[in-house]
């Protein structure tokens, strides 16, 4: 009981804490901030749309219609090679350099990916396009990235249409109603999640490698029932969760799965435990 | 022209120039010897129909007759070399020709190029364009009047395209046309000396070369010679980059005499691009189950 109290009391101070931060000194410079915020937000956190604050993220190729119709092989140096669009107006995108079509009827197939990089090693980078292979996208998760993929319908001159890019999500998210274990929970995470990848700008399929790693939840905001999402591989059948509880309970894990078998890409699960 | 390639004609803009040339040079001759026939001759509008340029050396051929404005039956041929020029330049006559002893009259046409000629007609074996067909007034005199040169203008036959190729905003500029394929063109096959009619042969012309093009616009250097009247000119262009446009098609009625310049414009499109995400599906289900 005492626990319960102390919880309630811990809980009740960092209530507090937040409303002055927000309504005090904090809030004149929430003009500049959150600017920076929501950029840095929106590249790691479930993405709903392309706005002009992920809009660097976003990262587009383009590759022109070789000599055989409906064949579009990629080279060392393609139509559009990691462009990043320069601003947005509605969902229309503008480039630094204004896009032609290629002149004499050649048409063009463009990809996106999302989030956008030019490193080429580390923890998260972008493999050169090169004669017949797509560039690879390689990424490390900690379950706030929102892996994404797309693919326009080819258009060139002769027949010129709006160059759709429909992001798909890649991962899947999962959120846990943790409501049952009420104000003893301290921490709550998923076990052995591959963290490792990449996807093929082309195809947008994704592969992973052997290495994993846990990835933690945040905790519910006040007496909200659910945690936050973690965005994960797809296509995996089951994953452990392991809560952590205050005192002396013992740690409590819990296997969960989906109803149709696996996760899937660009679902939400949420998890009653 | 579905291409994105936007073919304008501008205008058909040079006129021929109607310069007659009245240069007279006197010249000495003795009453009972041979006299020869001392001649002149310019090029109507040379200034503006390439291939025959102004001060280019052109070597005309010359034939007689003793019948006015026939010339089935050949008294001689001869040539002669003359700088094109839109003012007469005297020139003398290869062989050296003589007025008839006998004090008739001799009736003279001058042509150009050369081709083969048997009787009244003169043949042509290349159709490439490079032709700049001509055909001289008919000149005439007599012994008793050789104190006066004869003088010929030659008159263009046929009719002069140029193309003007023009980058429009976003084209490559460091681009140029390798190829301007003139498609179902006619030129001389044959040229009545009489009548100044000619015959013609069918068949594309192929203009090959390094063309710029230009914001501005760029004439190509070559600018083929081609039968006039055609109501319409298809064009198909190759640049550098091995593109080809085919087939376009400018509407116009070629004239006589006249260059018609044909702007080619290339104009990209521009594309537009949009982005938008699918929306989450927030109906997955699941369920858990402690693990021992």
């Amino acid at each position: 009981m005492k626990l319960y109290i102390l919880y309630a009391i811990g809980l009740a101070l960092l209530l507090t804490s937040c409303n002055k931060a927000m309504d005090g000194e904090l809030l004149s410079e929430e003009v500049s901030i959150p600017i920076r915020f929501a950029l840095h937000a929106d590249t790691r956190a479930p993405v709903g749309s392309i706005t002009s604050a992920n809009l660097s993220s976003v990262g587009i190729y383009g590759v022109t219609e070789g000599s055989t119709l409906g064949q579009f092989p990629w080279t060392t140096t393609p139509f559009a090679s990691n462009l990043v669009p320069s601003a947005i107006n509605g969902n229309q995108l503008s480039f630094a350099t204004t896009l032609y079509y290629p002149p004499g009827g050649k048409r063009v197939k463009f990809y996106g990916y999302y989030p956008r990089t030019t490193t080429t090693s580390g923890a998260n980078y972008i493999t050169a396009p090169g004669n017949g292979t797509a560039p690879v996208y390689n990424f490390t998760l900690t379950g706030q990235e929102d892996i994404m993929q797309a693919v326009a319908t080819p258009s060139g001159s002769t027949a010129p249409a709006t160059v759709a890019l429909t992001f798909t999500h890649k991962l899947t998210q999962i959120q846990l109603n943790v409501s049952v274990l009420g104000s003893l929970l301290t921490s709550i995470k998923l076990l052995a999640v591959k963290n490792s990848g990449s996807m093929n700008i082309e195809t947008g399929v994704v592969t992973y490698g052997a290495s994993t790693s846990d990835m933690t939840f945040t905790l519910p905001y006040l007496l909200a029932p659910t945690t936050n999402p973690l965005m994960v591989p797809a296509d995996v059948t089951s994953y452990t969760v392991e809560a952590s509880l205050t005192g002396l309970v013992p740690i409590k894990r819990y296997l969960i799965t989906s109803t149709t078998g696996t996760f899937k890409a660009g679902v939400v699960y949420t998890i009653n435990l | 022209m579905k291409k994105y390639m936007i073919i304008a004609l501008a205008a058909s803009l040079f006129s021929a120039c109607q310069s007659d040339n009245d240069d007279e040079h006197g010249i000495a001759w003795g009453s009972n010897d041979p006299v020869e026939i001392k001649v002149s001759a310019g090029i109507s509008g040379v200034q503006t129909k390439a291939p025959v340029n102004n001060g280019d050396n052109v070597v005309g051929n010359f034939v007689a007759s003793t019948t006015t404005g026939d010339y089935t039956t050949n008294a001689w041929t001869a040539t002669g070399t003359f700088a094109a020029s839109g003012t007469a330049t005297s020139f003398s006559f290869s062989p050296a020709q003589y007025y008839p002893v006998d004090g008739s009259t001799i009736y003279i046409k001058g042509y150009y190029p050369a081709g083969s000629i048997s009787g009244k007609t003169v043949t042509y074996t290349t159709f490439d364009g490079t032709q700049d067909v001509m055909l001289s007034n008919q000149v005439s005199g007599t012994k008793a009047t050789a104190a006066t040169p004869l003088a010929f203008t030659f008159n263009h036959l046929l009719s002069q395209l140029q193309f003007n190729l023009v980058a429009a905003a976003g084209y490559d500029v460091s681009k140029t046309v390798t190829s301007i394929v003139i498609k179902s063109q006619q030129t001389a096959k044959t040229l009545d000396l009489n009548t100044g009619n000619m015959t013609t042969n069918t068949g594309d012309i192929t203009l090959a070369g390094s063309f710029a093009i230009s914001t501005s616009g760029t004439v190509a250097a070559a600018r083929p010679m081609v039968i006039a009247g055609a109501t319409s000119i298809t064009v198909s262009v190759t640049t550098s980059d091995g593109v080809t446009y085919p087939d376009a098609t400018i509407n116009l009625t070629t004239v006589v005499g006249k260059a018609h310049q044909l702007t080619l414009t290339f104009t990209p499109k521009l594309i537009t691009v949009t982005a938008a995400v699918t929306p989450w599906d927030t109906s997955g289900a699941g369920g858990s189950a402690p693990l021992s």
